[in-house]
């Protein structure tokens, strides 16, 4: 072995020796550094490129838009096959996935997560080595771990029991490290992240330029909600943990944001995460009808549009502030730039390929609904999805892709860029049906009610003191249920006076409570969870969890099963015996 | 302390290598000098040996011939042929040379008295110098599987680019010509593969600077690949030596052996001219035999009622309307056209060479220029070539010699586009196009117009358009240039330095028009109407090569050559496309003219580095026994840095690659004396240690990559590193004998060797959770075995008629030792797929087996088969459906019944060549074949599938139509339901040829010595008769040098035959 490493020794000599008559630099000889990609030396250097490896890691979350939507809505009740379908949506639907299915494929989340572990990593050596400061740093460092978090949240209600990584995975050899790859179910995943997120140093948003320097404007689209809401997902956590005051707490927060970010009397103070009814001198979000009051019995008045009533919450600019007072949480597709929106030809059918469809169930629950002019159906159905040339569509997508009155996809040009679309997340009405979950299994029976239903004032409203609101329209509790509602005479706008609550934004009578209060308010929570948010991404969750909760499979599996009956599907009695087993819910983690 | 160590050595060293600096290639410089050599020394006891010399054919005795033992003795002989000569023993090895000869070692063996009859000097003997990369060496002493060409300007094929010249000239060595279009290049396979993901290609190294004939960056015109190696002109190139083991010189660059190709110099001081001009016909292939209008009208009828059309709305198309009166149309739609002969055309050739060598003592020079102008074809395409070579050698002073070799070749070639390029493929067009469409606008009333029509309603291009309207251009140069000092420290020992730039361009374009073409839909459902391109690629690389040799005996016996030296290259490479499209109109056909909203760029650059450090020992004892041992220890910017059980410096691990070979000449040995049917025989036996960098450049590190967010680029990881990645490590053992008997009327060569990759570079997928697809790892494992054997021999031998015959043959069989996961891959490339598994053939066609077609619905209810859907549904197979093997079954066909149903690798290649002269004429014939590959033919799948529009062969006419029809076509159903036309052994074909490569005729023109020195005449065929089974236009084609790609024949321009007539005057 020495006369080896002699040898080693002599050559290696003479190979300097010889290197140097080329460069006097030993790095010089033998080193390259790519130029057509970034070298790990040359990144996270400075302010720019933390903020560039965040920008790259929401460019590339976006990728997750079209799995994200079916895993959540077409293995739930809500969304159903076509004939165009492929064999692997069919076993999304039929609950027979198999390791090769496209749309089951966990790579595409880990990727995200690789870049969640890689910036997480990196940020911690930026702000000992002082390449950026400590807000600078908590602000980031705290989104990536929320974004990290949600992503593992996914995994865990799609997969059940998932591998969770940490490690940024630098080399080959950390790939053959079991340690890297600890296994966890659902269970002990919860609890983990839960934990995960108390701890993250900073829960606001982002300061944006010109304060911050990531940018508050990309290509026109405001970045204000382009970035996660750490406390909705902290709530959340809290509601799948069971931990329901706590998970209240939190949601209270977000709710109180306009309240607590702007003056009193400006319109966000009143309206921002509040489901406010604005009536109809103005644009609202509501479901409403053009000509006033008195004509509500127009069906052809209803406002359907992109720029009013309920559907323009689907179909309005990030820069709008009705949008902002909804919208907590989404990602924009821009027609014109790359990464075309994938969902545009998951739902269309002209210049799409219609995958999915609204389930028959679902067209069912909107049609049974009746609205406060005793019109027999929820105008949500409508704007959630349209008969287009004889083909049922799911239209939330759509709304910035299709004329807006012929419902046909814009003629497309060079330069039109109308294919736009955006990626729902997270919305006031999420906030404010998890709200009312927590409240519910939290014992504010009425508080829950009053928040799905005709809202706060309304509910809390004392028909005996009609003169002096002194003593009503408001929750008398301690927080997080401590809403006040006045308006009127002696208090005027109180700060939770324009609530209207779920069914009241959407124009639709309140619903009676009968047996077990708890369970009842639960089931209409959910409920209208179906009917109001459809197709963004919440059902699979909502059945889970309330499925977990009561410890009764029966509950998912009976939905699926209605679901598979009335579109005639064969399966349907076998699915369900099938889901009646917890451990069928979830996908087959492919693990190579 | 260590370290303060090593930068003493450094500094002690560097000085050294400046001042001393630099070689030659030893490969070229030793042959220059052929005048005898000064006998100064003597030895003490010494002995005579007498003998004669004759001429082997005649058996006249020759005078002149000088007679020499090394460097002490010589001797030349008298007018009766006979000699004298001083020689130390009788055990010793004496030289026999003159001009017009060959040199020719006689072993004493213990005789007092030798005679030897002498070839002349073309004769491929076992006595010739093979070139190897350490200076020439008589071919019986090499220790290595080596073959030594000495091609001396390639009169006789002057077109040919040197990697297709090499098509059966070297035993193990096939050839696969990528199409035939000129300067298209060749796929160089010596001894099958090495590995699946690295090159499989040989280092080829010209005049001592390696010449890197790699592609950095795809072609933009589909189909096309620039070749480098087509800017070497073959009338320049003097000796090509294969060296197929023993390549560990080259360290990590050697697993594919080594191409050693050395061009010409200046032999003596007079100025000399050579002269020569060609002029060649290449011929248009025989068409594919496509369905006429009429077969094709009742296709198209049938097909569009398989697409859910009724018989109406078929009769209302106005192509169906022969209504000559009442259809406006009628004329467009009633022609009968022969679109491939629109495409294919016979055309010239013409090559024009010019070289003039000579100078005096001090300089000598060879400057060459030649002018190849080559038309494939295809109509409207060629290639032309502009060289030139100066090669200069100076002796400086007593102990300092120079050299020089300049080369600077520029390529103008019009091309078109091929491949898998539906729209734009002018032969693929012709294949398809309906033949009732009329190539021109034609009026209701049959008046024709000049202009071409449009793309037909059919969704075809009119090949005219494309043949006259569509550009493609590649213009290509390429500046290669070194020089060389070769300085003598003492008497033996030297130092050599080489320094070499290659300066590399390629400059493509092209401009695809509106009319007459289909459009292309971009990204957001754009239109593009006519589209452009343009690319740069530029490659530079510099090379250094420094090294002290040095050359002694001891007690005459004992012969030592050693070196100790140093490569090192630094490359870069880089790539910039620009695309357009919607130029106003077509004759605006520039990026810079597309619409700015629609342009796009994209580009590519790469940097690499290689450091290599090497030995060489050679030693010869009694010129019968010769040991070789070689080392390299390789240092590149490629390699990892924690490889296990790689010894490091600083930061850099080394590749230690050594080799030891020994040869064994018997017939030297006095007890040979008395056989005298052999003339020589020699054991060979090499075991060498190479490897392979061809591993990617920066997979050692940890890079990112841009990502998008609405416009906005961020960074994301652009993988995992792999710090262990390393050189694919091959080991090569060889044995052999290289023989002759029968006084060289009879030599062969034998080889058997195993080839063991290790540390094979395969794409590797880890846990799903590490979120990135693939890692690249060396955890691959490959071994080839095969045995070659080349035979040559003088059949007739008198002296006005000389027959040579030869013959190679070669065989591998290549078997994947080690595989990660599964230890499978599948390919897919071009529809086929490829199954490479452990301990089975790399790269093997994996697909359906059929057994005809089913000729009822009741014959294919009694099998009970059925496809599924996309949808999921199962559909059960029908009368005139393909009956595929259900392997598991289950009764439904899918991807799990796929098995192997071919190979591409043949079980057999090689070579017969034949050499009559008959006193001043020659005629030289070669023939190569090759045995049992398999073809996937693509283009007949296209063809034959029935399932669109597109015309199809005649063997559709059989196709299935009713219950009972026995047939083994299926019926046609358009977009192809069932999967009829699915990748199975219905495309397989056995790929196996026997082709008269080329043929020529050479007559010298006898001259009385005047101002003309010599005139040979010319005349030459190429590829005049091939005999294959293959159904396609040429079983030989090479779309990609991939392993996965192979024996897949695409739509390219195929090769063709050609003739040549040419004169070549000296001046």
């Amino acid at each position: 072995m020495t006369v080896y490493k002699k040898i080693t020794f002599f050559f290696g000599v003479l190979l300097l020796g010889g290197g140097l008559l080329v460069s006097s630099s030993c790095k010089k000889i033998l080193g390259v550094t790519p130029q057509q990609t970034l070298d790990y030396s040359g990144v996270y250097q400075n302010i720019s490129d933390a903020d560039a490896a965040v920008v790259g890691l929401y460019g590339q979350f976006l990728s997750l838009a079209k799995q994200y939507v079916l895993l959540n809505e077409l293995r739930a009740d809500l969304m159903s096959v076509t004939p165009n379908s492929d064999k692997y949506l069919q076993q999304l639907n039929t609950h027979s996935v198999t390791t090769d299915n496209p749309y089951a494929d966990p790579r595409p989340f880990y990727s995200v997560i690789l870049n969640c572990n890689d910036i997480l990593y990196n940020f911690n050596i930026m702000v000992k080595a002082k390449k950026m400061n400590q807000d600078q740093y908590n602000q980031r460092y705290s989104d990536v771990l929320a974004l990290r978090t949600w992503i593992y949240l996914q995994l865990g209600i799609q997969f059940g029991t998932i591998p969770y990584v940490t490690n940024p995975l630098m080399q080959v050899s950390d790939l053959s490290n079991p340690a890297n790859f600890t296994s966890m179910s659902l269970s002990q995943l919860l609890p983990l992240l839960l934990k995960t997120m108390q701890s993250l140093p900073y829960m606001a948003d982002y300061t944006l330029a010109p304060n911050g320097t990531l940018p508050a404007l990309i290509s026109g689209y405001s970045t204000q909600k382009m970035f996660i809401n750490k406390y909705c997902l902290l709530g959340d956590l809290y509601l799948w943990n069971g931990q329901y005051t706590q998970a209240a707490t939190t949601y209270r927060i977000v709710m109180e944001y306009g309240t607590n970010n702007y003056t009193n009397n400006s319109a966000h103070y009143f309206n921002m995460y509040k489901v406010p009814n604005l009536g109809y001198q103005t644009t609202t979000l509501t479901v409403h009808y053009g000509n006033g009051v008195t004509a509500n019995n127009n069906l052809p008045a209803l406002i359907d549009a992109n720029n009013d009533g309920w559907r323009s919450i689907f179909a309005r600019s990030m820069q709008d502030n009705d949008f902002n007072e909804e919208w907590l949480w989404a990602l924009p597709f821009d027609g014109s730039i790359q990464p075309r929106s994938p969902l545009l030809d998951l739902f269309s059918d002209v210049n799409g390929s219609w995958l999915v469809q609204p389930s028959q169930i679902a067209i069912n629950n909107w049609n049974s609904q009746i609205q406060q002019n005793n019109f027999p159906f929820d105008a949500r159905g409508l704007f959630s999805w349209r008969m287009i040339a004889g083909k049922p569509v799911i239209m939330k997508y759509l709304y910035n892709y299709v004329d807006p009155i012929t419902f046909q996809p814009i003629a497309l040009t060079a330069n039109s860029g109308q294919d736009q679309s955006k990626w729902f997340l997270y919305r006031a009405a999420d906030l404010h049906l998890h709200f009312a979950e927590a409240a519910n299994r939290d014992g504010r029976h009425k508080l829950a009610y009053a928040l799905v239903n005709e809202g706060i004032l309304t509910t809390y409203t004392d028909s005996t003191s009609a003169a002096n609101n002194t003593n009503t329209q408001q929750t008398f509790d301690q927080p997080p249920y401590d809403f006040d509602a006045r308006n009127g005479t002696p208090i005027i706008h109180e700060n939770w006076y324009r609530n209207t609550g779920i069914r009241g934004r959407a124009f639709l009578k309140a619903l009676p409570v009968t047996g077990d209060s708890t369970l009842a308010i639960e089931d209409q929570v959910i409920s209208e969870s179906a009917l109001e948010l459809a197709y963004e991404g919440n059902r699979w969750a909502d059945l889970v969890r309330v499925s977990l909760r009561r410890n009764d499979p029966s509950y998912l599996a009976n939905r699926i099963y209605n679901k598979l009956v009335q579109d005639g599907n064969g399966q349907a009695a076998a699915v369900r015996a099938k889901l009646m087993n917890q451990s069928n819910w979830f996908l087959p983690f492919k693990l190579q | 302390m260590k370290v303060f160590y090593r930068h003493i050595i450094v500094s002690f060293l560097l000085p050294v290598f400046v001042l001393l600096a630099p070689h030659a290639h030893a490969q070229s410089t030793g042959a220059a000098d052929t005048t005898a050599p000064a006998k100064t020394k003597k030895f003490p006891h010494s002995a005579l040996v007498t003998g004669s010399i004759t001429d082997a054919a005649s058996g006249k005795a020759l005078a002149g011939i000088q007679v020499a033992y090394q460097d002490y003795t010589a001797a030349i002989t008298d007018g009766s042929g006979s000699f004298s000569l001083e020689v130390p023993d009788y055990d010793v090895t004496i030289t026999a040379k003159g001009e017009g000869y060959q040199s020719k070692d006689i072993a004493l063996k213990g005789r007092r008295t030798v005679s030897a009859g002498l070839f002349e000097a073309a004769y491929n003997s076992v006595y010739d110098v093979a070139y190897l990369p350490f200076g020439p060496r008589p071919r019986n002493q090499v220790v290595h599987a080596a073959t030594s060409l000495n091609t001396q300007g390639n009169w006789t094929r002057p077109a040919e680019y040197p990697d297709a010249l090499l098509q059966g000239l070297v035993p193990g060595l096939n050839v696969t010509r990528r199409s035939g279009t000129p300067a298209i290049g060749a796929n160089l396979y010596l001894r099958g593969f090495s590995s699946l993901y690295a090159t499989n290609q040989p280092l080829i190294v010209v005049d001592g600077v390696i010449f890197d004939n790699n592609n950095y960056g795809n072609s933009i015109i589909p189909g096309h690949t620039s070749s480098p190696l087509a800017f070497i002109d073959s009338k320049d190139i003097e000796n090509i030596t294969v060296i197929k083991d023993g390549s560990s010189t080259y360290g990590t660059k050697g697993a594919n052996g080594v191409i050693l190709i050395t061009t010409s110099r200046a032999r003596q001081l007079p100025t000399r001219i050579d002269f020569s001009a060609y002029a060649g016909m290449n011929f248009a292939p025989a068409e594919l035999p496509v369905m006429n209008a009429g077969q094709y009208r009742t296709y198209l009828s049938e097909i569009l009622n398989t697409s859910g059309l009724t018989q109406q709305q078929i009769r209302g198309y106005t192509l169906f309307d022969d209504d000559t009166a009442g259809n406006p149309s009628y004329y467009q739609y009633h022609d009968n056209m022969d679109w491939q002969r629109q495409v294919f055309k016979n055309t010239m050739t013409n090559d024009y060479y010019l070289k003039v060598s000579g100078g005096d003592d001090v300089a000598r020079y060879s400057l060459s220029m030649g002018i190849l102008k080559d038309r494939g074809v295809i109509r409207n395409t060629s290639s032309t070539r502009y060289n030139t070579r100066f090669n200069a050698d100076f002796n400086l002073n007593a102990r300092l010699k120079a050299y020089s070799n300049m080369s600077f070749s520029f390529t103008d070639q019009l091309l078109t586009q091929q491949g898998i390029s539906p729209n734009t493929n002018p032969i693929f067009a012709a294949l398809i196009k309906a033949p009732f469409i009329a190539p021109h606008v034609v009026s209701p009333t049959g008046a024709v117009s000049p202009v071409y029509s449009d793309a037909d309603t059919l969704g075809v291009g009119n090949p005219l358009a494309l043949i006259n309207n569509m550009q493609d251009i590649s213009k290509n140069y390429r500046f290669a240039g070194s020089i060389g000092f070769d300085y003598r420290l003492a008497s033996s020992l030297n130092l050599v330095t080489t320094f070499g730039i290659t300066l590399d361009k390629v400059r493509e374009s092209f401009f695809v028009p509106q009319n007459g073409v289909i459009p292309d839909t971009l990204a957001f459902g754009i239109i593009a109407h006519n589209r452009s391109a343009s690319q740069v690629k530029q490659f530079y690389s510099v090379y250094v090569d420094s090294r002290l040799s040095w050359n002694h005996t001891w007690n005459r016996v004992n012969q030592l050559s050693a070196a100790l030296g140093f490569r090192y290259t630094q490359n870069h490479a880089e790539q910039d496309i620009g695309l357009g499209f919607n130029s106003p109109t077509d004759q605006f056909v520039t990026v810079g003219q597309g619409s700015a909203a629609l342009r796009q760029t994209a580009g590519d650059q790469d940097d690499w580095k290689w450091a290599n450090t090497y030995l060489h020992a050679a030693y010869g004892l009694q010129d019968k026994y010769f040991l070789d041992f070689n080392m390299a220890a390789d240092a590149s910017s490629r390699f990892g840095h924690v490889i296990p059980n790689s010894p490091s410096i600083g930061s850099y691990q080394l590749a230690l690659l050594p080799s030891l070979g020994a040869s064994w000449l018997i017939s030297s040995e006095d007890f040979m004396s008395g056989v005298r049917a052999v003339e020589m025989l020699k054991l060979r036996a090499t075991y060498s240690y190479t490897g392979n960098d061809d591993i990617g450049n920066y997979n050692n590190r940890q890079y990112y990559v841009s990502q998008n967010l609405l416009g906005l680029y961020g960074l994301v990881r652009g993988n995992i590193s792999n710090p262990r990645i390393q050189w694919e490590q091959n080991q090569k053992l060889d044995i052999g004998i290289d023989a002759a008997f029968f006084k060289e009327r009879l030599n062969l060569s034998l080889d058997m060797y195993q080839h063991t990759t290790s540390k094979m570079l395969v794409f590797q997928s880890f846990n799903t959770a590490a979120g990135i697809d693939t890692v690249p790892t060396n955890s691959g494992g490959m071994q080839t075995q095969g045995i070659e054997l080349g035979i040559n021999g003088r059949i007739i031998h008198t002296r006005n008629i000389k027959w040579d015959l030869g013959i190679t043959l070669a065989s591998y069989r290549n078997k994947i030792t080690r595989l990660p996961g599964d230890g499978q891959i599948l390919t897919t490339v071009d529809g086929a797929t490829y199954f490479t598994r452990k301990y089975a053939t790399a790269n093997q066609f994996y697909g359906y087996k059929t057994a005809g077609v089913y000729s009822s619905d009741a014959e294919a209810a009694k099998d009970g088969y059925s496809r599924m859907m996309a949808n999921g549904s199962l559909v059960p197979f029908k009368g005139g459906d393909v009956r595929f093997a259900d392997v598991n079954g289950d009764k439904i066909i899918d991807d799990r019944d796929r098995q192997v149903i071919g190979n591409p690798n043949p079980n057999l290649t090689g070579s017969i060549s034949s050499n009559l002269t008959w006193k001043r004429w020659s005629l030289e014939c070669l023939f190569t074949f090759s045995q049992g590959n398999s073809i996937y033919n693509y283009t007949r799948n296209q063809l034959e599938s029935m399932s669109t529009t597109a015309n199809q062969t005649q063997a559709v006419l059989n196709r299935w139509r009713a219950n009972g029809q026995v047939t083994n076509i299926p019926k046609a159903a358009y977009g192809d339901p069932m999967g009829n036309s699915s990748f199975s052994d219905r495309w397989i074909e056995d790929g196996s040829y026997i082709r008269l490569r080329t043929v020529s005729i050479t007559y010298e023109v006898p001259l009385k010595p005047a101002f003309i020195k010599y005139a040979t005449v010319y005349l030459m065929g190429n590829n005049l008769l091939t005999l294959t089974r293959y159904k396609g236009f040429d079983p030989e084609s090479s779309a990609t040098g991939s392993v996965f790609g192979q024996g897949i024949d695409i739509p390219l321009e195929p090769l063709y035959k050609s003739v040549q007539a040419g004169v070549r005057i000296g001046l």
